[in-house]
């Protein structure tokens, strides 16, 4: 295994598994950069016990989970649409008016989730780590991360189907007008 | 437990919306540009050293900070906890007289170097200020192979994949070696990209893509691929070869729509496609 054939391989997967927890657009460049630092460290003892998108995605929760513990010490925006101290559904749901395609309404999805239901949708729905493995990068009980699944599987049932609403009495509000 | 399946494999689990919604999240795109950036920053920042000296820690990254002082936390525990630990034994020495002082020396003998450098008995381990009984052995030099940089044997007593972040590194992980590997390998691509360049500034247009080919065939992955490769369509033109250099230059526009050198490759096409005189 070579660090700059896994760069080249998995710049992608780390880029979008960063975005999906929840960094900023402007913060995903450096912290993408710190995560193949210690990918870098780390390589060496790599013993392929896990899937190596396993591991790089446990490195980028922890790097992921570090930043947000930082942020929230100067007070500042994690993922540049949605805090969740301070969320109010409502603001939400009419910012989701402002967002038109797929994409912007899973990013609202996410960003409806707290870090731990992210990390395990994100694993399980979208990258298909499932069983020991899942636990295992998440550092939690195997029943634990399929209770976070659960209500992270609602969050989004629900942050979709506010999302679909809002856009359907945009489109109608436009056709009336 | 009932093992859940997953969305996408199922499929009257989501209405239509909701699984455009999840595939388009699945399938979300990531920009061009940063890949090469971050590259070049890591490379920059692997070119620093690796010791986190106090003056120095405040320049690092606050990630970087921060695992570095949990380092230091954790050096300072396991020191307090092995002074604890050979006090204890001292005491149990000095109560069981020379049966016990036959066990004590070799089990701090054979303890961990963190734990036994804390104990200040001379006899044992030497002052700090002392030379280490036996020097560690030179971290080995070897010419530079991107593979040599992972090809390390591996510890199996180091963690394998959680907590990374919360970890400090193993004592035994020198760093150094792959760094000046990297570092060298950096220095070795931008000195040559740096010939080429000056070959193409005094008219060796020749010498300058045969630099521009060695550079592509040891570093085909390397930081400076947009240099490269912008020089080897200017080089192409040069010397005359028009017809390479516009397909270069479509290939290198369609790779970088937004490089800093994309405005030389459209000079390059344009001057491609301009009707033989």
């Amino acid at each position: 295994l070579n660090f700059d054939e896994l760069y080249d391989e998995h710049f992608d997967f780390v880029w979008r598994s960063l975005r999906r927890l929840g960094v900023a657009p402007s913060d995903v460049q450096d912290l993408a950069q710190e995560v193949f630092m210690v990918v870098h460290r780390r390589l060496p003892y790599f013993e392929g016990r896990s899937k190596l998108t396993t591991w790089l995605f446990s490195i980028c929760l922890h790097a992921a989970r570090d930043r947000r513990r930082r942020a929230h010490v100067v007070h500042e925006l994690v993922d540049g649409t949605v805090d969740e101290r301070l969320v109010d559904h409502q603001a939400d749901a009419y910012s989701l008016l402002e967002r038109r395609d797929d994409l912007e309404l899973f990013e609202a999805a996410l960003a409806s989730m707290d870090l731990e239901q992210r990390a395990v949708f994100t694993l399980f729905e979208l990258e298909g780590v499932r069983g020991p493995e899942l636990a295992m990068t998440l550092e939690v009980p195997l029943a634990t991360a399929y209770s976070r699944l659960r209500l992270a599987r609602e969050t989004f049932r629900r942050a979709v189907a506010r999302g679909l609403v809002f856009r359907e009495g945009r489109l109608r509000l436009r056709r009336v007008r | 437990m009932n093992e859940p399946r997953r969305w996408l494999d199922i499929s009257r689990a989501l209405s239509a919306a909701e699984r455009r919604v999840l595939v388009a999240g699945q399938t979300a795109p990531v920009p061009v540009g940063p890949k090469a950036a971050v590259k070049a920053a890591l490379l920059a920042q692997l070119a620093a050293p690796a010791t986190v000296a106090p003056a120095k820690a405040a320049s690092l990254s606050p990630t970087a900070r921060a695992t570095a002082t949990l380092s230091v936390v954790r050096a300072t525990w396991l020191k307090f906890t092995a002074a604890g630990f050979a006090l204890g034994l001292v005491g149990s020495a000095v109560a069981s007289a020379s049966l016990s002082e036959q066990r004590v020396q070799p089990a701090l003998r054979t303890a961990p170097p963190a734990r036994a450098s804390s104990r200040p008995r001379a006899d044992v381990v030497p002052r700090r200020d002392a030379p280490p009984l036996s020097p560690p052995p030179p971290p080995p030099v070897r010419p530079y192979r991107a593979s040599a940089v992972v090809s390390r044997p591996v510890k199996p007593s180091v963690l394998a994949a959680p907590s990374i972040m919360l970890a400090a590194p193993p004592a035994s992980a020198s760093a150094v070696p792959a760094q000046s590997l990297l570092v060298r390998s950096m220095m070795d691509e931008s000195n040559r990209i740096a010939r080429a360049r000056s070959f193409l500034r005094s008219n060796a247009a020749r010498e300058a893509l045969e630099v521009l080919d060695g550079v592509g065939r040891e570093h085909p992955h390397g930081a400076l691929v947009q240099e490269r490769e912008i020089l080897t369509i200017e080089a192409l033109v040069s010397v005359g070869d028009t017809a390479a250099a516009g397909v270069a230059a479509r290939r290198f526009l369609e790779r970088y729509p937004t490089s800093p050198h994309a405005a030389s490759a459209r000079r390059a096409l344009r001057i491609a496609s301009a009707p033989s005189p």
